[in-house]
């Protein structure tokens, strides 16, 4: 019984960490051919493990997700009638840890961690200062960076996938197939980079050296579930009649939370690995209804040194019980005041909180289909960076300070590295959190409701002084080539050279920012042109109203016939519908 | 036995005479197999059907009387020859949407590949979507068929190679299996296109190329014509079943497509655009068909060429 409850634990974690390991990595050709080979309908939902997170459950609920909102109800039952199952079985940030005070103990099997009291004013400052930062609406600056499966999500994507590219690429370099195939490597920035590796060098650093000591001290969801775990229905407790005080349950703790001294368990810091039951050969720890563990909490004949004397024994009660009836934790007055303090620093740090939107470039700043504004998006988004890891194009880049601090790793539209499939909304199919909302892809003839294709997430703009077209009297066409919606179609017209071409013209009201265009679009920088690009100002007159290049300084000039900017909050677009074409050449059967 | 087909279907005393002049000189020369390449095929000679136009059957049906119509696949594939097939698989978009060249029509001339007996078989295209393969159908039914998909999406598998002919696309980063097998079949469907007015075999060379930024940047329509000389097709197939004839190349729904059910093959990959172009009511108008006709590449004047128009129903 012990030892399959351990074993359970261990094999319901590997699975949950692969699987999500997988959602992040599936993108990756390698990857993606073990799955199929594995099961590709079960892996191909993997990424719903994101939903089943404690953060992103939770904001999907205030955002009005039922789905969201019976997830995490489950894991408030399943806490509440299990304990912290939640951190050794679900958080893939737990089982990292987990996975690296293994190796630790597989490496140094003689060194072992000793219980510690608790530290209730640093988890409890942590919680209270989070909280209140979110009631205040500073949720965007702070809960990103502190909710566990996001530090994941942001390890696997941005130091993980670049790895496992590398070796698909040298993989795929030496093989001649369609399925192991060569992906381009992105890299997030320097800051990025160095940012998300500083954060799991701290969480690796604490937990090889003290097991669950992140979770237990810092982790504002380990606090939570450590407070609903206190009132847990099974828990861990010593059965004083079978344990022999040997130590080797405390010498497989990685939470630090047996007081074999008191024989107490804190519940509150203990994840449920149930590593000290499979260590216990005396059957002295065990897994119980809350009612048989709380009571006799200290040794009868086996305590002897600590517990000898009465007054030894009413002291440990004494103790024990001060713990039990204080859940929060809170009972010293330094913990209090320095709580107090730290709240007191959120508010004063929510005083600059960031005027943002007014001064970013709206061409880099375009959102996914369903993010709807940019404050609401920044506000509910963790920056797990899930959507970006399986956006099938790869147009969803990790923000820099584009979006602002706020933003900061956030998913944004690149259309230099690709743009936005017309029938594709996997981004919002895979977040968690409700920052994407779902929405239907294809909109059917008069059908009123926003779908993803009638999504405007940004508007183009033509600038015919830079078309191929009208600057060399080509034919070219590539941006209306692969619009999606039709909004830029050709037309014809007569060239300088009395030739007849076909010209770009845009109907915005058609367009829904997908990028295909500005993307697509020949016209670059690179070569110096042959024709003073100012002649050709003013040709711009009929489609453009006015031109943004105008105002600025020493006139710069558009880099590309086409740029992208991005509309805030996103719009509900028109679609165009067309009766069944005509044949052409009607009924004659070969028209040659 | 390679040569063997070939003696099979002489049709007339012409191609008869010609045969046993190479028969003849087989007997000098050691590489039979490279003579036989060379010798002209029988139905090149003069009279024989330049192109074939085949109406109301299945794509399939229409894909084999089409080719038998050209003198057979064995015509075409000998056995161990390696074989590229370059359908349009531009867009992640289901067969319905006729962006990209129906499965049944690519899956049909895998078949014939197979069954004349090509050693390798490979498809694939420079697609401009992600997921192209698996979205069009088309890998599902060549891996079924016994072909190869082959991925166009990695820089490194393209080589550079001068065209000489060229007038203005002189050098390109061309897939190296284009360039080293022994018979190139194109297949697209027949589409309008924004830019190029048409999409038939001639711009279906653009998905060979790794740049295509290149082509819009230096006048589409002569570098399409110039892509041609980077390898001329041997077998141009051209599925005009449901051509697009508005908002192409990708399309907006099915309603941009009209029902034609018509597919057409020949040699001259000129010829066929001329005859698609004529489909679409554009005949004449489409510049880089012209051109190719000025360049030589192939005969656009439909009224000088022997046509063979069938219907199948």
């Amino acid at each position: 019984m012990t030892t399959k409850l351990k074993w359970m634990r261990i094999i319901l974690a590997g699975i949950v960490f692969l699987c999500l390991s997988y959602a992040f990595l599936a993108r990756i050709p390698i990857i993606e051919q073990m799955g199929a080979h594995l099961s590709k309908p079960l892996l191909e939902e993997a990424s719903w493990l994101a939903h089943i997170q404690f953060i992103p459950s939770l904001l999907g609920s205030i955002h009005g997700v039922w789905l969201s909102i019976a997830l995490f109800s489950g894991i408030f039952l399943l806490t509440l009638l299990f304990g912290r199952v939640y951190c050794s079985v679900i958080c893939p940030l737990g089982i990292t840890q987990d996975i690296l005070y293994w190796i630790r103990s597989w490496i140094t099997p003689k060194s072992w961690l000793r219980y510690r009291k608790a530290i209730p004013f640093v988890r409890y400052a942590v919680l209270i200062l989070l909280a209140l930062g979110c009631i205040i609406g500073f949720s965007a600056y702070s809960l990103n960076w502190i909710d566990p499966y996001s530090i994941y999500g942001r390890m696997m994507n941005i130091l993980v996938q670049p790895g496992v590219s590398a070796i698909n690429n040298s993989i795929a370099g030496s093989m001649d197939s369609a399925d192991i195939v060569r992906v381009p490597a992105y890299h997030a920035g320097w800051l990025a980079l160095g940012i998300v590796s500083a954060t799991m060098l701290i969480v690796a650093i604490m937990s090889i050296w003290k097991g669950r000591l992140y979770c237990n001290t810092i982790c504002p969801v380990g606090t939570v579930l450590g407070i609903i775990s206190r009132f847990s229905l099974f828990r861990i407790g010593f059965d004083k009649d079978a344990c022999k005080r040997c130590g080797k349950c405390l010498k497989a703790c990685k939470a630090q939370c047996l007081d074999l001294k008191q024989g107490t368990v804190d519940s509150s810091r203990c994840v449920a690995c149930y590593n000290c039951m499979d260590a216990c050969s005396e059957h002295g720890i065990k897994y119980r209804w809350f009612t048989k563990v709380n009571k006799g909490a200290s040794f009868g004949k086996a305590c002897k040194k600590t517990c000898e004397s009465p007054k030894n024994q009413e002291m440990a009660i004494e103790e024990s019980k001060k713990l039990l009836p204080d859940p929060w934790g809170l009972s010293s007055r330094r913990a209090f005041l320095g709580t107090a303090a730290l709240g007191v620093a959120s508010m004063a740090l929510s005083s600059c909180k960031a005027q943002g939107a007014a001064v970013l470039d709206p061409t880099k700043t375009v959102l996914p289909p369903g993010a709807g504004n940019l404050d609401r998006f920044l506000d509910t988004c963790t920056a797990c960076q899930l959507c970006i890891a399986t956006c099938p194009t790869r147009v969803l880049q990790p923000s820099g300070l584009e979006l602002g601090v706020k933003g900061f790793m956030k998913p944004r539209m690149d259309f230099r590295t690709k743009y936005c499939l017309y029938d594709c909304h996997r981004c919002a199919e895979v977040c968690p959190t409700g920052a994407i909302q779902k929405m239907k892809i294809t909109a059917e003839p008069k059908e009123t409701i926003q779908t993803k294709d009638t999504t405007r997430i940004a508007v183009a703009s033509f600038y015919p002084c830079r078309c191929l077209v009208r600057r060399e009297d080509m034919d070219c066409g590539a941006c209306t080539e692969h619009c999606p919606t039709k909004a830029l179609y050709t037309v014809p017209y007569i060239g300088s050279d009395g030739q007849e071409h076909r010209i770009p013209r845009l109907d915005p009201d058609l367009c829904i920012g997908c990028g295909a265009c500005e993307y697509a679009c020949p016209v670059t920088t690179e070569k110096e042109e042959a024709g003073d690009f100012r002649k050709m100002c003013g040709s711009c007159a009929e489609s453009v109203g006015i031109c943004d290049f105008k105002k600025q300084k020493g006139r710069k000039k558009p880099d590309r016939a086409i740029i992208i900017r991005a509309v805030n909050p996103q719009q509900h677009a028109k679609k165009k519908f067309e009766e069944k074409a005509i044949d052409p050449v009607g009924d004659v059967d070969f028209p040659f | 036995m390679s040569h063997k087909p070939s003696f099979i279907i002489m049709t007339n005393r012409r191609s008869f005479i010609k045969k046993t002049v190479a028969v003849g000189a087989v007997a000098a020369v050691s590489d039979f197999d490279k003579l036989l390449a060379q010798t002209p095929a029988p139905q090149q000679a003069k009279g024989a059907t330049d192109l074939v136009a085949v109406r109301d059957g299945s794509r399939a049906d229409m894909v084999k009387k089409a080719i038998e119509e050209l003198g057979g696949i064995k015509n075409f594939v000998k056995p161990d020859q390696k074989v590229v097939i370059k359908p349009n698989i531009g867009w992640n978009k289901g067969p319905e949407f006729g962006s990209n060249t129906h499965p049944e029509t690519v899956g049909a001339i895998v078949a014939l590949c197979k069954e004349a007996g090509a050693k390798d078989i490979v498809v694939f295209d420079h697609c401009c979507h992600d997921g192209a393969y698996e979205g069009s159908g088309i890998k599902e039914v060549v891996e079924k068929m016994g072909g190869r998909m082959v991925t166009g999406a990695d820089q490194k598998l393209y080589k550079e190679v001068d065209i000489p002919q060229g007038k203005k696309l002189t050098k390109a980063q061309v897939h190296q299996d284009v360039l080293d097998c022994d018979v190139f079949i194109t297949c697209p469907p027949l589409k309008h296109h924004s830019g190029s007015e048409m999409t038939a075999c001639m711009k279906n060379a653009m998905g060979i190329v790794w740049d295509r930024g290149a082509f819009h940047k230096n006048d589409l329509h002569q570098c399409i014509a110039d892509s041609v000389y980077i390898r001329k097709p041997d077998l141009c197939i051209l599925d005009a079943y449901m051509p697009m004839v508005r908002n192409g190349p990708v399309g907006k729904d099915k309603n941009d497509l009209v029902e034609r059910k018509t597919l057409m093959a020949s040699r001259d990959i000129v010829a066929i655009d001329a005859a698609g172009a004529a489909l679409l009511n554009q005949a004449g108008k489409i510049r880089h068909v012209q051109l190719g006709e000025e360049m030589g590449i192939g005969c656009a004047n439909l009224s000088k060429l022997n046509i063979k128009r069938l219907s199948l129903s």
